[in-house]
């Protein structure tokens, strides 16, 4: 039963091990899907290319239906996963503030690296200046404190803040999803510039 | 070489979404990339000025060993991922990714810029595409929906004002 | 044929959607201790940490604790331990800025007495902090021995001639006054620190990204 590393299965080297496995599949499937290019990111923001909806949310319903179905059958203890805590307003800002930063440079951290190694020159420029911002806020941090931690909720879930149950959420999310790929197909026809 | 076409969205989609089932069944914890550039900044820092890491309370948090995490694996694999991926297609060269009507230069002024504006909003959030709205989104964390609605609608409203660096 | 896989793929989603909304998947549970196990293990002493031990711990730099002061602000200011955090009881509730707080790391409660501390450490415990101590006596204990260390009188042990040796030294160092411990009398070598195995935190992944 998982997750192997909280059962104690392995150590933390071995955790590392591990980690750099995942990092190579991860960053493999993010550069197959055309993300170390900032072009194609940032189309996605003129409803020209919307892979990155499409991937991010293929990737959301596989490992969520994956963790419930395994859940079910009793092979993961789900209570046992890291879940990122909630700090309502602190993501609210922080959301709006990537989502600027995202349509200005064209990457998120993790498309960044992808794409400076594959020889993009803005995509090295990039993580530059993510660093230098990180840095910043660091500085920062002691005037915007109250913001970091303002509207915290602790490690809550949808299903516990709706109060409904996690299949019904999970339902709900897989029929949005794919209402949203029919919907990014359509809109990829009428806006699109290339033929895909 | 030529360079190959991408692979259709939705088989990417589905072996990233096995990677992230991958890393919860082994570790527990999903994937993530800004806090391993978190961590790179403060070992930066704890070169030059070591006490002021120390001092501060954000930084504190990261000051003690900030390489050996599990996040700075990951991106070491996301790099070399990336790289084997990128070679197989034949998609290695140094350009510029950006629309035809702008400079080069002025690509590179935006890329900075909101490489700072998105490192500070990483933080802020507490996680970034990845971290928060991939690894929240699949275990249905509140705080990583409504992060990843926020990403989108700060894209979109801000889309329009740069229009002419991508399209 | 491209159309026809997709449709086939949304429509196996919305079907696994569909079986999933039927099923109890719901096993999104928080451990909660229960509170009598906790009052339990409260009674036993294995949850206090002695004010010498802790005192070794500051001395030796020994990374990998935190210590939160539950007192009040105007008790703070006057005096507290070096390098430790202020955190007063009524904000104990603010996730938020126990968020500040390295969970992975041991943390260490310092109230007036043992009272105030035992609470605390039963609400931190029940949100989720695993590593938590609580010094014992408080600073009360704490002033009291590092301050003026009662000279063993009579017939005394070495352990007893140790201890008080040790608190004279530390005094200056702990009680934050000063950082210095090397002019606290040149007839006492500083005692050698001696290196009690902590219980190992538990194994815990942080934050997300």
């Amino acid at each position: 039963m998982g997750p192997f590393y909280k059962m104690g299965f392995f150590s933390e080297q071995t955790g590392f091990v591990i980690a750099l496995l995942t990092g190579v599949a991860f960053g493999f499937w993010l550069e197959r899907a055309g993300f170390g290019q900032s072009r194609k990111l940032a189309l996605q923001f003129y409803f020209r290319d919307m892979t990155v909806l499409k991937v991010m949310f293929t990737a959301i319903v596989t490992a969520m239906i994956g963790l419930l179905y395994f859940s079910l059958f009793g092979w993961i203890d789900l209570s046992l996963i890291y879940i990122n805590p909630t700090f309502l307003w602190a993501q609210i800002i922080g959301g709006l503030v990537l989502g600027i930063g995202f349509a200005i440079g064209g990457y998120c951290p993790g498309t960044s690296v992808v794409g400076a190694v594959t020889g993009r020159i803005d995509g090295m420029i990039f993580i530059l200046g993510a660093l230098l911002g990180m840095f910043v806020f660091g500085e920062i941090f002691p005037l915007i404190e109250n913001l970091y931690t303002a509207g915290a909720m602790g490690n809550i879930t949808l299903p516990e803040y709706f109060n409904i149950s996690s299949g019904i959420i999970a339902f709900i999310i897989l029929f949005a999803a794919v209402g949203m790929f029919v919907g990014g197909e359509w809109l990829e026809k009428k806006f699109g510039e290339e033929e895909a | 070489m030529k360079e190959s076409k991408f692979m259709s969205p939705y088989v990417a989609g589905v072996g990233l979404g096995l990677t992230m089932l991958a890393a919860f069944m082994l570790m527990g914890r999903g994937l993530g990339a800004s806090g391993a550039m978190m961590r790179f900044d403060v070992w930066l820092l704890n070169m030059f000025a070591s006490t002021h890491t120390a001092s501060n309370a954000y930084f504190a948090k990261y000051a003690a060993n900030p390489l050996s995490n599990w996040l700075v694996f990951e991106i070491i694999g996301v790099m070399i991922g990336g790289f084997l991926s990128g070679a197989l297609a034949g998609r290695l060269k140094f350009v510029i990714g950006k629309g035809p009507r702008i400079s080069n230069r002025n690509r590179l002024y935006f890329a900075l810029g909101g490489g700072i504006i998105m490192g500070m909003g990483a933080r802020l959030a507490r996680g970034c595409t990845s971290g928060l709205a991939l690894t929240g989104g699949a275990t249905l964390s509140l705080g990583g929906w409504v992060f990843m609605l926020c990403v989108f609608a700060g894209a979109y409203a801000t889309a329009w004002f740069v229009r002419k660096q991508w399209i | 044929m491209q159309i026809s896989a997709k449709t086939i793929g949304f429509s196996l989603l919305l079907l696994l959607g569909l079986i999933l909304a039927f099923t109890p998947a719901d096993t999104v549970q928080h451990k909660q201790i229960p509170i009598k196990t906790l009052l339990n293990e409260l009674e036993q002493n294995s949850v206090y940490v002695p004010a010498d031990e802790l005192a070794h711990w500051i001395i030796d730099k020994e990374p990998g604790f935190n210590i939160a002061d539950i007192r009040t602000k105007k008790d703070f200011n006057s005096y507290h331990i070096p390098g430790s955090v202020h955190f007063p009881f009524e904000q104990l509730d603010n996730i938020g800025k126990l968020d500040l707080f390295d969970k992975s790391k041991t943390l260490i409660l310092v109230s007036n007495g043992n009272t105030k501390a035992g609470q605390a450490w039963i609400l931190l415990k029940q949100m989720g902090f695993e590593d938590i101590f609580i010094l014992a006596g408080g600073m009360n204990h704490w002033v009291k021995i590092f301050s003026n260390p009662e000279q063993p009188k009579g017939s005394y042990t070495d352990d007893e001639l140790f201890t008080y040796q040790f608190r004279k030294a530390a005094g200056p160092a702990v009680m934050g006054r000063s950082l210095t411990i090397t002019d606290s009398g040149n007839d006492m070598a500083k005692p050698k620190p001696v290196r009690r195995k902590r219980k190992k935190a538990i194994k815990k992944v942080d934050e997300g990204c």
